[in-house]
């Protein structure tokens, strides 16, 4: 997770307890914080950081981690990536039954630019923004 | 403030601070129950005691709220030095709104208890 002030690119970090109810607040501070060109282009990103952060909240309830936190990081000026991190440990999704569980993270991928790294500390999604969404 | 949700700006930012202070508060009064007459109250008036405190002579570093009060608690972390709400509007918009208005050297606090005339 890169510390607050030592990078050079600009950044807004919201920082929420690991709960499902805080989801669109996750949305909210994307939409605020990022122009984007198109109605469609904000669709796509706001859906796929959705995805990615369900699965960070559900990872950590899943593991019954004390006091979860989500963080949701935007970078750089124009935006050019949020990345989303989480203290839960790396779970393989499970196989999508009646078409809907487990296919977040695909349905992110298919949407965005995506980087996963994953560890024992948690994991750290970075999405990608293309500079013509902007 | 434990388990509360922080909104971080680096550099200190204040146009990006003045929308999602109106998100966060929308939001903990979805979480809160409150109705629509008194979250547009505080939305509006949080935006206005933020506005007028920051002045031109400092920005936002840090927006912070606890979800777990029943109500708003709401600090609002600045870059600047001292402040105090100088606007005539300002403060009769806060002191009409807020139960609570903790002025600091780089801080202000808004607190709002819901009751049962404030939920939904």
């Amino acid at each position: 997770m890169t510390e607050l002030g030592t990078g050079p690119k600009p950044t807004i970090r919201l920082t929420m307890p690991a709960h499902l109810a805080h989801t669109s607040l996750v949305r909210a501070c994307l939409r605020d914080s990022i122009a984007f060109a198109t109605e469609e282009a904000e669709s796509r990103f706001l859906l796929a950081a959705t995805e990615v952060v369900v699965n960070a909240i559900e990872a950590s309830i899943d593991q019954c981690i004390d006091a979860a936190e989500v963080v949701t990081t935007i970078e750089g000026s124009p935006p050019d990536h949020v990345v989303i991190c989480d203290s839960a440990g790396w779970c393989s999704p499970p196989v999508p039954k009646e078409g809907h569980l487990g296919a977040g993270l695909t349905i992110a991928e298919a949407l965005v630019p995506l980087e996963l790294e994953t560890g024992p500390d948690g994991t750290v999604v970075r999405l990608g923004i293309e500079p013509e969404w902007l | 403030m434990t388990h509360a949700i922080r909104c971080e700006f680096d550099p200190p930012h204040r146009r990006a601070a003045a929308a999602l202070t109106r998100s966060l508060v929308q939001h903990q009064c979805g979480l809160a129950d409150a109705d629509v007459s008194t979250t547009e109250a505080l939305e509006a008036a949080a935006a206005e005691v933020v506005d007028d405190v920051l002045g031109n002579e400092c920005e936002v570093v840090e927006i912070s709220l606890d979800p777990d009060f029943p109500g708003l608690d709401l600090l609002v972390s600045t870059s600047g030095r001292s402040f105090a709400i100088t606007g005539f509007r300002a403060g009769v918009v806060a002191r009409a709104t807020f139960d609570e208005i903790v002025v600091g050297d780089r801080d202000i606090r808004l607190v709002r208890r819901f009751d049962d005339r404030s939920r939904t």
